[in-house]
């Protein structure tokens, strides 16, 4: 059984014919070769696969792509404009907010969605709403360095 | 770690969705997924289809009802974070949810879908106790409620018949002089809830306890509400020593945990100590002005 | 020259997982679900019937010399030794079906009673039928003495749990043979690791082998082994003549993949009244898990070496022994046998403070040494006395100590300098690219690549690019693990520079930088290592413990000789990084497995890996005192973990006066203690 889903990604319609099995994350990764969005585990504790849809950070690998329709999605590869950085990419890179970098593109993610609705968390707000994108490189202080530096760089805007 | 073949079917009113399941045995309901999901993935569930919900206005309202609150089955745990109705008629559902997963989590899980779920490691079963709530479900043949106490069986088994869909859960507003409570505990890092312990407690004109519920969330058992402690409590003014026995009364009644989780004695002690946390906070709340 | 974090914030990277070639046949791994059986027949997918191998001796710490009778076969025989060994695969064009697949996979077992003990396996029946016993190999380290004549002679015995590795890229591999060469994109540590694994297991022609490495999405030691999954990629690969790639599931890689620790050490101190140690003796033991071959073999006796750590200790022996059980095979993670090393010690040196009711750093640093000192367990050090005196100062230990209940760890940090590396200089086209034996993974090698060559060569660092691994590009290399890429790499690319300047100079008359970059020039070594590269470190710990026995670090205090500091914020990166899996090692991890040997930690929550509320303030303090090596290095990358849990578990005994054996340290411990004292003696202040 094949369903038919219409929904936008980064800006850019998409129609496509997809089984209703399969998980979000891998028709972005696969269908429409956004491999930004990552997989890094299979019981929803990650994160590593967070994007955006209607503007709440959600983890595509516990959506099915079906769910999607009509939805608007938003991937790491979408927050760039022009090929410009977004502010968070460049505080990630300035505040060693990576190391491996497979974390980086759910916490950019999960920390635009928090900055799109605020640019005043605290750190220790941070750290909780933070809860659901792990890292085993960083210890996290880089990743809490770099999202309140972007929360800098985007008051200034 | 990928769900087997499966139906699909995307109805855009509950009275379609009711259809669908009346005409399909072995499809079941797809909320927001977040419990659903992990186990299709792990094959722990394979069911012939789903019938995605995730679209139906009627299920996504929040609305005050004389004394009750009637919150839709697909309201999310973001939503319960944010609603002015909910923050100030009945603040321990928000006081829940903020300790339930994490925020991308909350974004999507429903509070219908996770109770449904009735995974005795969820929170909500507990504080849907202590609200003393009724569960209204939708079938071909019209509603039906069931209260709280009834709904949930066993682990993971719920009195919602396969071709029902919990349509709306009603709370009570939370009035002056009276108050509710939930701390979770979980050890240090993420992870599950070891147990949890909900509230509820008001205070008479004689300053004395006129009426309490105290539920505990007990992995790998359903939740439970303490009938001894209630009743011990009641008629007592809260004192220091009060909350301390009717945590232990209460805590006393936990079967078992996860030994893998932690043990049955320390569980125990940490109960003991979170129900007095609980019955505090909602003695504190109960002392508060009406929202 | 673009650094490879831009294309990783912009979600470009080039993960195993985000190759794409055509033609593709996805792999899933039918597993047993049981500890220990008899394997009766087996039907479906590629199989015992299809591939007799045995895999043994590669990745860091991987042992050769190991009967092969304890090897892991790469398709189960004719039994299984632990949950999730793999005993067939399957494949098809899409991962989704590939997972369907396995329903067509019939495997016959007899179950039997798995051994899960490290003292089961010591008295009870050889898990593999034909051994003797469960030992893998045990060792006298160091000489025999005979019990001085001290006063003071403390015995007790500690355990440090295995811990399950974690990167946030679970493995993977893309095999692809074209009919005449294997080319193999992996997520790895070492590319040398792997072709020099697959060409032994599967007796391929070297030269027609080429292992690339994908951007790696961490590692921490997990991905230098050689896995049987790897194996079976490539062989079907070859055998289909179709592009193989396997990707793990979380669970698989929890569940499977060689998780680190599980040592057990049984000490014995004998010490003057002072608090100088005269001599120790230890039983170290590790559980290897199912098989040998992997660094479970080596594991103890590594440990063992390092036992005496940066004291002047002039009798010690150690009875090593690596041991098997029916779990997964043991192998590294960060810092692979240093941490259990110093946890053995400094907990026997805070017991020697508690008995003796001296200051932990007074019984510490009696015991360091004011000349070079080689221990008789074989480790060689330079004098201890002046860092750790110097580490103390700049940590205010002393200070602090009287008002906090902070905990204190000193530890030598042992580099795998051994047996050395290969680095390449390639300039050519304006630009200058380097390669390593080894793989980065998040450590920003580049970063000392740009210093190290700004240095010898004056090359300005956005000309500098360092290439992903890649066997067709060296001659031979060896790896990144062990906190030994500054080190070692450093060191043979310092004398790759050295090299190259010395072909400009005798083809165009001088070195410059425009003679340089006029012409092609390429300068390749292996610059060998066998000497011990090593040096020290301090940490201090402070924590907080709520009623319930939660535990939280709120400080790490540390104070690290790192030789050189050739990149200032890679150093800082590194030891939080490394401070955050201390802490997990002390408080939150575990792999944990059932009555019947199943896993129990079955995903990351359970595995206990530190969130962002776990992250503590910081205090740190670079020491620089070069190494003898071209380039003035020293290790750094493990010394965190090998450190922070020493300080933490003594900040826990502090704050609740109840004695620590065994990480990780959970809730209940801390909960049922607190406030009951039970130190053989009450301390002179609390």
């Amino acid at each position: 059984m094949l369903v038919r889903t219409r929904f936008k990604v980064n800006g850019g319609d998409v129609d496509l014919n997809i089984e209703p099995r399969r998980l979000l994350v891998d028709v972005l990764r696969e269908d429409l070769n956004l491999t930004g969005t990552h997989v890094g585990c299979d019981t929803t504790n990650c994160g590593a696969c967070t994007v955006i849809v209607d503007g709440k950070a959600i983890k595509s690998c516990t959506m099915l792509a079906v769910q999607a329709d009509g939805r608007d999605i938003l991937t790491i590869e979408g927050i760039s404009s022009k090929g410009e950085l977004h502010p968070i990419q460049r505080a990630f890179i300035e505040k060693g907010g990576l190391q491996c970098g497979f974390c980086t593109p759910g916490m950019i993610m999960t920390a635009y969605w928090l900055l799109s609705q605020r640019t005043d968390w605290s750190e220790g707000e941070l750290r909780r709403m933070l809860s659901g994108n792990l890292c085993r490189c960083t210890g996290y202080r880089g990743i809490l360095d770099a999202i309140l530096y972007a929360e800098e760089l985007m008051k200034k805007r | 770690m990928f769900p087997a073949k499966l139906e699909y079917y995307r109805p855009e009113k509950l009275s379609g969705a009711l259809e669908l399941l009346d005409e399909n045995p072995g499809l079941i309901v797809l909320a927001g997924g977040q419990s659903l999901i992990p186990a299709l993935k792990h094959r722990r569930t394979t069911p012939r289809g789903l019938v995605d919900i995730g679209h139906i206005r009627e299920l996504q309202r929040i609305e005050r009802v004389g004394n009750k609150i009637r919150v839709g089955s697909l309201i999310t745990y973001a939503t319960l974070l944010n609603n002015e109705t909910i923050a100030s008629k009945q603040p321990v559902l928000r006081e829940a949810a903020s300790q339930i997963a994490d925020p991308q989590v909350r974004n999507v899980g429903t509070l219908g879908g996770s109770l449904c779920w009735s995974d005795p490691l969820y929170d909500m079963p507990a504080v849907m106790h202590v609200l003393n709530s009724s569960m209204i479900i939708a079938g071909k043949d019209g509603e039906r409620r069931v209260d709280a106490g009834s709904f949930f069986k066993h682990p993971f088994r719920t009195t919602l018949r396969p071709d029902e869909i919990l349509k709306e859960v009603e709370v009570p507003v939370k009035s002056s002089s009276e108050g509710y409570a939930y701390h979770k505990f979980r050890k240090g890092s993420g992870g599950y809830s070891i147990t949890g312990a909900a509230s509820y407690i008001s205070i008479g004109d004689d300053g004395a306890v006129s009426n309490c519920r105290i539920a505990v969330t007990a992995p790998p058992s359903n939740a439970y509400r303490s009938a001894k402690a209630e009743q011990w409590l009641i008629g007592k003014k809260v004192s220091a020593q009060a909350l301390e026995q009717a945590a232990e009364l209460a805590a006393g009644e936990l079967k078992s945990t996860d030994p893998y989780r932690a043990s049955w004695n320390y569980t125990n002690s940490v109960l003991t100590g979170l129900i007095v946390l609980s019955l505090k906070t909602a003695h504190q709340n109960a002392s508060e002005a009406e929202g | 020259m673009k650094l490879p974090i831009e294309d990783f914030v912009r979600g470009i990277g080039q993960y195993v997982d985000d190759i794409k070639v055509p033609g593709l046949l996805y792999m899933a791994v039918a597993r047993s679900p049981y500890a220990r059986a008899r394997v009766t027949s087996v039907e479906g997918g590629l199989n015992r019937s299809d591939l007799k191998a045995v895999i043994g001796g590669f990745g860091e710490g991987g042992r050769g010399d190991v009967d092969p009778m304890l090897l892991h076969p790469v398709f189960a025989q004719d039994y299984v030794n632990y949950e999730g060994q793999p005993v067939a695969a399957v494949f098809d064009n899409d991962r989704y079906s590939a997972y369907d697949r396995l329903a067509e996979v019939e495997v016959g077992y007899e179950e039997m009673k798995p051994i899960l003990t490290i003292s089961d396996a010591l008295s009870g029946e050889p898990i593999h039928v034909g051994s003797k016993s469960n030992v893998i190999k045990q060792q006298l380290i160091g000489g025999q003495f005979a019990d001085p004549d001290s006063p003071v002679v403390i015995e007790d015995s500690f355990s440090v749990g295995r811990i399950a590795n974690n990167p946030m890229e679970p493995r993977g591999i893309l095999a692809n043979y074209d009919g005449s060469k294997l080319t193999v994109h992996i997520s790895t540590q070492s590319v040398f690791s792997i072709k020099n694994g697959l060409c032994s297991v599967l007796g391929l022609d070297r030269s027609k082998v080429r292992v690339l490495q994908a951007d790696t999405g961490g590692a921490f030691g997990l991905k230098s082994a050689l896995y049987p999954e790897y194996v079976i990629a490539a062989y079907a690969s070859m055998k289909y003549k179709k592009p193989v790639k396997w990707i793990e599931s979380r669970s698989e890689n929890l569940m499977v993949s060689q998780p680190g620790r599980g040592v057990v050490g049984e000490m014995k101190l004998f010490a003057e009244k002072s608090g100088r140690v005269t001599a120790v003796r230890g039983e170290v033991t590790t559980d290897a898990g199912a098989y040998g071959g992997t660094s479970g073999s080596s594991s103890p006796f590594f440990i063992a070496m390092q036992l005496t750590g940066p004291y002047g200790i002039e009798r010690a022996q150690v009875l090593a022994t690596s041991v098997m059980t029916n779990k997964p095979p043991q192998g590294a993670y960060r810092g692979a046998g240093r941490p259990e090393a110093a946890f053995f010690m400094e907990r026997m040196m805070d017991l020697l403070a508690d008995e003796l009711q001296k200051e932990d750093n007074e019984v510490r640093l009696i015991n360091t040494t004011t000349t070079p000192f080689k221990s008789p367990l074989g480790l060689e050090i330079e004098a201890s006395r002046p860092f750790f005196e110097k580490a103390l100062t700049e940590l205010k230990y002393s200070e602090r100590s009287k008002t906090e209940k902070m905990g204190l760890g000193f530890f030598v940090l042992v580099s795998a300098a051994r047996p050395g590396e290969s680095a390449r200089i390639r300039s050519s086209g304006g630009a200058v690219e380097v390669w390593f034996g080894g793989s980065q993974h998040g450590q920003m090698h580049i970063l000392f690549v740009k210093r190290i060559l700004g240095e010898e060569l004056d090359i300005p660092g956005n000309l500098v690019k360092l290439n992903r691994g890649d066997s067709d590009e060296l001659k031979q290399g060896v790896g990144t693990w062990g906190s030994r890429s500054a080190v070692a790499a450093g060191a043979a690319l310092t004398e790759a520079a050295r090299m190259l300047r010395s072909k400009v100079e005798r083809s165009l008359g001088s070195y410059s930088l425009e003679n340089l970059l006029s012409e092609e020039f390429d300068a390749e070594v292996f610059r060998s290592e066998e000497e011990q590269i090593n040096s020290f470190g301090a940490n201090t710990a402070v924590v907080r413990i709520n009623q319930f026995g939660v535990a939280r670090v709120v400080e790490i205090g540390a104070c690290y000789d790192i030789g050189r500091n050739l990149s200032p914020d890679v150093v800082m990166n590194q030891i939080i990084g490394g401070s955050v899996q201390g802490i997990g090692q002390a408080l939150y991890e575990s792999v944990v497995h059932d009555s019947e040997g199943k896993l129990a930690t079955r995903d990351l929550y359970d595995a206990g890996l530190p969130i962002a509320e776990n992250l503590p303030d910081f205090n740190v303090k670079i020491v620089e005192h070069p190494s003898k090596l071209p380039h003035g290095a020293k290790g750094l990358g493990e010394a965190p973990t090998i450190g922070v849990p020493i300080a933490v578990v003594r900040a826990l005994e502090k704050t609740t006066m109840h004695r620590i054996r065994n990480t990780p340290v959970l809730p209940e411990e801390l909960m049922d203690h607190k406030n009951k004292p039970n130190f053989t003696k009450p301390r002179a202040q609390s």
